[in-house]
């Protein structure tokens, strides 16, 4: 229905045929009533008023009017850029600058904090941790198992510990430092991850007992401990003082849990007091050792359901074990929540580069409402004749704020440009030369529509307020008021300088803070070496 | 009638006479202001301007259909025609002006109404 009366709407030129012959009609009925031709047509044209104006009222029903309207805009704005071409690559330049930094800082906020894990329906996955007066902490192995038979609104539970090891890739190798993962056997199906290449570990695979140690390899690891050797499954190598055999590769996606560090190799965690028995993480109590845990929600389950039953599990073993589990509770966070609350010091650092790129993209959008102030005492009179000639002001408001979208386009265009440098070469740096430690930073549609989120911003806090002043034209004097706006220009300048400053201050002192993860790693050395 | 003492439409009662005056059956746009002109004895004045957008208003509003045809002039005109929907929505606007009408004679003439 909707669709045949769509097409009952017509053309402009339909409308102004109508319209004409509504005109003619009262001319003829002028000279019905003895007037004369002249005299009649200019009757009927005061009658009808503004002719134009008429057809442009009855046009604007018209939802397509508005989009050649908009077209119009475009072509306009695209013509007058085209015409400034200092104007407009000053103000794309600046934005270019201001949006692309923002997509670089987002792109590594989202790489450590924010990004879902790269796992099947990730909204479903739970950190489980346990708080006791001497702070908040993994669960002890046993404490895992415990949960993992009983829990009835968690479709899994998996428990993991992170470890550095030395890893022999050959016989003649010499051993080199390497971060992986021990992994409950349940890791992978999980987290709904198969192997890339090679199989999965099995299930007899996952006892203290079993004859040989399997090793699954991230796509990382394979590259570059193995260099992508496509024959690498079924290769023995030493880890620690044990030999494992590669059993598959991961895919290039899967990160694991770990964002700073890349895990490198996968072993079965009960496979874990074997390999490291040689140093310091001997415990003969092997339900002891601390892991952390992760949980997958049934469908039918929530966190705070979750969270109900483990509440109800840690009572049940307080009471079994109530000496050592006094006034310890378990806690279920879905993973980003957990993730943003685990490490303060990575948030604040990350929030706080947020906020210098958004002070970046302020300056930036003042320096192009600046550029356009400029653009728009330059062209009071072309404002002025077009407004003498019946554009209303919400149409110039339109106009100049097309003009202004159309350079937040191209700004964003060339911003994404720059971020996908600043990505390649963020995917670069490297933490520590021993390790695969380069920040997973990837363009992606999240980091798109962060661009995306950012130009129409910067189309607002830009353009809004030059177009609706500039549109207030005085048509008499053009010149009046050039004053005021020439120390508002001032002010404009001074709180640019002020930012650009505190960007520098707050780069300076951010640039010791941005070797934390590198220090933390330094750490980590120095206390297993 | 001078035009001086013809009265401007109030908002949103153009709808209403259009509605009202093709029920006398299809009209083109200047019959449909010529009828309302005469139907009010020449009292009411139809500003063209606003006419037009109201028909498109109509029509989209599925209230009103429209196609080209000849007047009587032989000349090619648009006509209008009240569509169903458009003749349950004029009795049902025809009753609700006539209650604002009473409301508004009652307020304004108050000793009448008691």
């Amino acid at each position: 229905m909707s669709l045949r009366r769509w097409f009952q709407w017509r053309s402009s030129a339909e409308l102004d045929e109508e319209i004409d012959g509504h005109l003619d009609a009262v001319t003829r009925a002028g000279m019905d009533r003895g007037l004369a031709p002249e005299e009649a047509r200019y009757a009927a044209r005061r009658q009808i008023g503004n002719l134009t104006r008429v057809k442009e009222r009855a046009r604007e029903n018209d939802p397509l009017f508005w989009i050649e309207s908009i077209a119009k805009d475009i072509r306009y704005a695209l013509r007058s850029l085209r015409r400034n071409p200092g104007f407009t690559a000053a103000a794309v330049l600046s934005l270019a600058l201001g949006i692309g930094v923002n997509c670089a800082v987002f792109s590594l906020a989202d790489a450590l904090l924010l990004r879902p894990l790269d796992v099947k329906n990730p909204g479903e996955i739970v950190q489980v941790s346990a708080t006791s007066p001497l702070g908040s902490d993994g669960l002890s192995y046993r404490e895992y198992t415990t949960y993992r038979d009983r829990t009835q609104t968690l479709a899994g539970l998996i428990a993991q510990t992170a470890e550095f090891f030395a890893l022999q890739t050959a016989n003649d190798e010499q051993a080199r430092i390497a971060f992986g993962a021990f992994v409950s056997g349940n890791y992978f199906s999980v987290f709904g991850v198969q192997p890339a290449m090679g199989r999965p570990f099995l299930a007899e695979e996952d006892s203290a007992a079993a004859k040989d140690i399997p090793a699954l390899l991230s796509y990382t690891g394979w590259q570059s401990r193995f260099q992508s050797d496509p024959q690498i499954v079924g290769r023995r190598i030493k880890v620690d003082s044990e030999q494992v055999t590669i059993v598959g590769v991961l895919p290039e996606r899967f990160l694991g849990t770990s964002y700073f560090l890349r895990t490198e190799m996968y072993i079965p965690l009960e496979a874990r007091s074997r390999v490291l028995a040689r140093n310091q993480y001997q415990n003969d109590d092997a339900g002891g050792i601390g892991v952390s845990v992760y949980g997958r929600l049934k469908p039918s389950a929530s966190a705070k359901s979750a969270q109900a039953e483990f509440t109800a599990l840690a009572q049940q073993i307080r009471q079994k074990f109530p000496d050592i589990n006094r006034d310890r509770t378990v806690t279920v966070t879905p993973d980003i929540a957990a993730r943003l609350q685990q490490d303060p010091d990575d948030e604040r650092l990350i929030f706080l580069l947020l906020g210098i790129a958004g002070a970046v993209l302020l300056v930036a959008c003042l320096n192009v409402a600046n550029l356009l102030f400029g653009r728009a005492s330059a062209r009071v009179r072309e404002l002025a004749i077009r407004q003498s000639v019946g554009a209303g002001r919400g149409r110039l408001i339109g106009q100049m704020l097309t003009e202004s979208t159309v350079l937040a386009v191209l700004g964003a265009g060339a911003g994404v440009l720059l971020a996908d440098l600043a990505i390649r070469y963020l995917a670069t740096i490297s933490i520590s030369p021993d390790f695969s430690s380069s920040f997973p930073v990837r363009m992606d549609w999240r980091v798109l529509s962060y661009a995306l989120v950012t130009a129409a911003c910067s189309v607002v806090v830009s353009s809004l307020w030059p177009a609706i002043r500039s549109s207030r034209i005085d048509l008499i004097s053009p010149s009046k008021g050039a004053t005021n706006s020439f120390r508002r220009r001032n002010a404009l300048v001074a709180v640019q300088t002020a930012l650009a400053t505190m960007l520098l201050v707050s780069a300076l002192c951010s640039s010791r803070a941005s070797s934390l993860p590198a220090a933390r790693i330094r750490d980590f050395e120095w206390t297993t070496s | 009638m001078p035009e001086s003492e013809k009265l401007q439409l109030l908002q949103g009662t153009l709808d209403l006479l259009v509605l009202q005056t093709l029920l006398f059956g299809p009209n083109h746009g200047h019959g449909i202001a010529t009828a309302i002109e005469q139907m009010s004895d020449e009292v009411l004045l139809v500003d063209h301007g606003s006419l037009y957008p109201a028909l498109q208003r109509l029509e989209r509003a599925g209230l009103i259909s429209s196609k080209w045809g000849t007047s009587d002039n032989n000349r090619r005109a648009r006509f209008y025609e009240l569509t169903r929907a458009g003749r349950s929505r004029l009795t049902v606007e025809t009753s609700r002006w006539e209650t604002m009408v009473q409301a508004m004679a009652r307020i304004l003439k108050p000793e009448r109404a008691s």
